[in-house]
């Protein structure tokens, strides 16, 4: 268990730009990607705002230089578009032979695909094939060319940063050499209406961890992260090391977290011991941050209860790009990792006043120089499932 | 470190359910598989009957038999595998929200719709704030959590509930004759084997065992290999691969005494399973279990239930075999299970 893991390429594409250059920048900039659906096909198109890629199917096909009548689902394309990204920044090409993984994490898998042709199968059955959350992995494993080992993670909104847990687990056992990893999700009607009935949609742009925010925005997009141990990524760039990674279960309700944060405090507390960091070496936390009146409470009572009085900055990313669920812990991966190669924190948008009992801030403006060497990522999905991820410098 | 099988309880469509052995008697479907339940009364209070599916009675059912037969005191994990997770739920959210074109939902079927919502509700029955995993790849689903499980009891961890299962429903089962995935009804699961039709069965079940770092008075075999590999070029490096893995293991070939296969009756898939028992097991007991359980993506977890009853006692039913038996004494079995001759996977349990 002696192997290290490093960050060798990242690839990502979200409602803030369609690749790394574009998302940094955007992030930097204070540049929201949240408003009115235009692709996505809803009733509720006029009564919400989301996170959603302007970019129809057919562009993301060209941009993929896939035919035209390619079958795939936006989630699957989402996917693919990223990991090339990823592969192609950490210099993996098609001849290369090293052992690699392909892990990702999924919520819905094609459902954007079976929600259009549940009722016209005279139209369309290949989602009853795409459906299921495995085929976008095998899909991106086959675009790549990685013919090793390829599984795919379902834990709701922490799927993306569970996959790249496995990732660097298998790394560590010296299973694989090399891991692809990360999470994917296209918004679809299935879970708009889910979390619209759940009440946990604001309908304006989210406010996270602001004493009057009303809920969520769901997004879309897909995040990837090269893993590398420490012999391949020897010669080559490191964005930084994964350091520390743990999941913990709130086993407490279906969908809200402990008054107490069990969980939450857990998940953290445990990839700090994995880590081998002390509570003030963590100097930015990306956090899950959802906007809803639950996730940010019960995240800032774990936070608290982890760092006392001196609760490191932080910030959510998520009024930027949308809850985009199983892509959401990936996507966060990618950001942290920019924020530690670029010394910067994020600002979290929209934020006012902070919630009362909690007295918690995030910075709202962008921090230089921020000094960052350790960064704490945390991802919470339904099912009590919460993760935590670092990574550290070097 | 080695891993011990120190639980293992299956609901399926044979008898199955708290039956320390495998049933003489098989039940005969011509149509769909499904699984022969318990009394769920006994297990949950009115209100959880009304509100949990199908899926997740019998899932939780298995998971806490399964804890009870180990005798946990404390379970460190919790790993759940599933191809279409809680498709029921699924259904009944989607259907509702195209008949009503997107109004007048409520939430309970889409809460309960995601692949996680059984190990949760697991680790809320026991209170287990431990790592809590669901895998979901199509038929490496299950095995993805036995990796996950021999991963952690290296790191030091004690005792893992590994779970795999599935569901079919009606809607399911019409949804896929659209692509002619199943046998043409009548068929009997009796006539799998060497049928020499394609399509399969379809089938349901759920799996559960734990797996420890110490073996004790209810250890059924040491958990020796889980592999999984994806799209094997040929037959060659896909027996190279099994060689290799084998040897990792400490294990020759030669050391395999009982081969059981995946066989699910679709012969255009059936006959890569022919090609490794004729050639890289010849030598080999053979066996099969599909025609117990039928084919959905986590039935590599029936073929692990049955396994630990066939090293246990040191009997093969009849029923299983598809060879002649050679061997007297069964140490090493090794459970081969593929999908399109894409998604291969190995687990070998070995008596002890």
């Amino acid at each position: 268990m002696k192997n290290r893991v490093f960050v060798t390429g990242l690839g990502v594409i979200s409602a803030i730009g369609n690749n790394l250059a574009e998302n940094f920048s955007s992030l930097i900039n204070k540049k929201h990607g949240i408003g009115k659906l235009d692709i996505l096909d809803t009733v509720h198109r006029d009564e919400l705002v989301c996170g959603e890629i302007k970019l129809a199917n057919e562009e993301l096909l060209q941009l993929l230089d896939l035919p035209e009548d390619t079958p795939y689902p936006r989630t699957t394309l989402l996917a693919m578009h990223a990991a090339r990204e990823a592969c192609e920044d950490a210099g993996i090409f098609d001849n290369d032979t090293v052992k690699t993984g392909v892990i990702l994490g999924t919520t819905v898998g094609g459902m954007d695909k079976s929600e259009k042709f549940y009722r016209k199968l005279n139209e369309n059955t290949d989602f009853i094939q795409s459906h299921n959350c495995g085929y976008t992995t095998e899909k991106v494993a086959d675009y790549l060319n990685l013919h090793d080992f390829v599984t795919t993670l379902s834990t709701a909104c922490s799927s993306g940063a569970n996959a790249i847990m496995l990732g660097a687990r298998l790394i560590k056992h010296g299973l694989l050499e090399r891991v692809v990893a990360g999470g994917t999700d296209s918004l679809s009607k299935f879970t708009i209406n889910g979390f619209n009935t759940l009440f946990l949609l604001d309908p304006n742009p989210c406010s996270p961890f602001d004493k009057d925010r009303k809920g969520l925005n769901l997004g879309e997009g897909a995040g990837f992260l090269v893993l590398e141990n420490e012999r391949l990524s020897n010669n080559k760039r490191r964005y930084c090391r994964l350091s520390g990674y743990a999941n913990n279960n709130d086993a407490y309700h279906q969908t809200a977290t402990s008054s107490d944060a069990k969980g939450p405090y857990l998940s953290m507390k445990n990839a700090l011991e994995i880590s081998g960091l002390a509570v003030e070496d963590i100097h930015y936390i990306n956090v899950h941050g959802t906007g809803t009146e639950n996730n940010d409470l019960t995240e800032g009572i774990a936070m608290t209860r982890l760092f006392g009085e001196k609760v490191p900055p932080f910030s959510s990313t998520k009024a930027y790009t949308g809850h985009t669920l199983g892509a959401a812990g990936a996507m966060e991966a990618v950001f942290s990792i920019l924020a530690i190669k670029n010394n910067v924190i994020f600002p979290n948008l929209n934020f006012n006043q902070p919630i009362q009992d909690l007295s918690l801030s995030p910075a709202t403006v962008i921090i230089d120089n921020a000094g960052i060497e350790n960064i704490m990522s945390n991802s919470f999905g339904f099912g009590g499932n919460e993760t935590t991820l670092i990574f550290s410098k070097e | 470190m080695a891993a011990y099988i120190n639980g293992a309880q299956a609901i399926s469509p044979q008898d199955t359910f708290l039956n320390p052995q495998i049933p003489v008697e098989l039940k005969e479907y011509q149509g769909i598989m499904l699984n022969v339940l318990p009394d769920f009364k006994n297990y949950f209070s009115p209100i959880e009957m009304r509100r949990m599916s199908r899926i997740i009675k019998f899932s939780s059912v298995t998971a806490a038999e399964c804890i009870k037969e180990a005798n946990t005191e404390k379970i460190d994990a919790i790993i759940t595998g599933t191809g279409l997770g809680c498709l029921e739920d699924t259904q009944k959210f989607l259907n509702k929200m195209l008949d009503n074109n997107e109004s007048m939902l409520t939430p309970t079927t889409f809460i309960q719709s995601t692949h996680n919502t059984p190990g949760g509700i697991i680790a809320l029955a026991n209170k287990c704030y431990e790592y809590n995993m669901t895998y979901a790849h199509k038929t490496l689903s299950f095995e993805s959590c036995l990796l996950d499980a021999v991963l952690l009891i290296k790191e030091g961890k004690k005792n893992i509930l590994v779970g795999g299962f599935d569901e079919i429903t009606e809607e399911n089962y019409n949804l896929r004759k659209h692509i002619n995935q199943w046998k043409e009804e009548p068929f009997s699961n009796l006539d799998i084997y060497d049928c020499g039709t394609s399509g399969y069965k379809a089938g349901e079940g759920s799996a559960y065992f734990i797996i420890s770092s110490q073996k004790t008075g209810s250890t059924y075999a040491e958990l020796k290999l889980v592999d999984l590999y994806y799209k094997s070029k040929n037959i060659n490096s896909l027996s190279e691969n099994i060689e290799n893995k084998l040897q990792s293991a400490g294990l020759l070939l030669e050391d395999i005494d009982l081969v059981i296969f995946g066989y699910n009756g679709d012969s255009n898939t059936d006959i890569y399973y022919d090609q490794v028992k004729d050639t890289l097991f010849k030598h080999q007991d053979h066996g099969y279990y599909k025609h117990y359980c039928g084919e959905y993506d986590t039935s590599a977890s029936f073929g692990l239930w049955m396994t630990t009853r066939i090293i246990k006692q040191n009997h093969v039913p009849e029923n299983v075999f598809i060879s002649e038996r050679k061997k007297e004494k069964i140490n090493n079995v090794l459970l081969y299970n593929q999908e399109d001759n894409k998604n291969h996977s190995f687990i070998v349990l070995s008596a002890c």
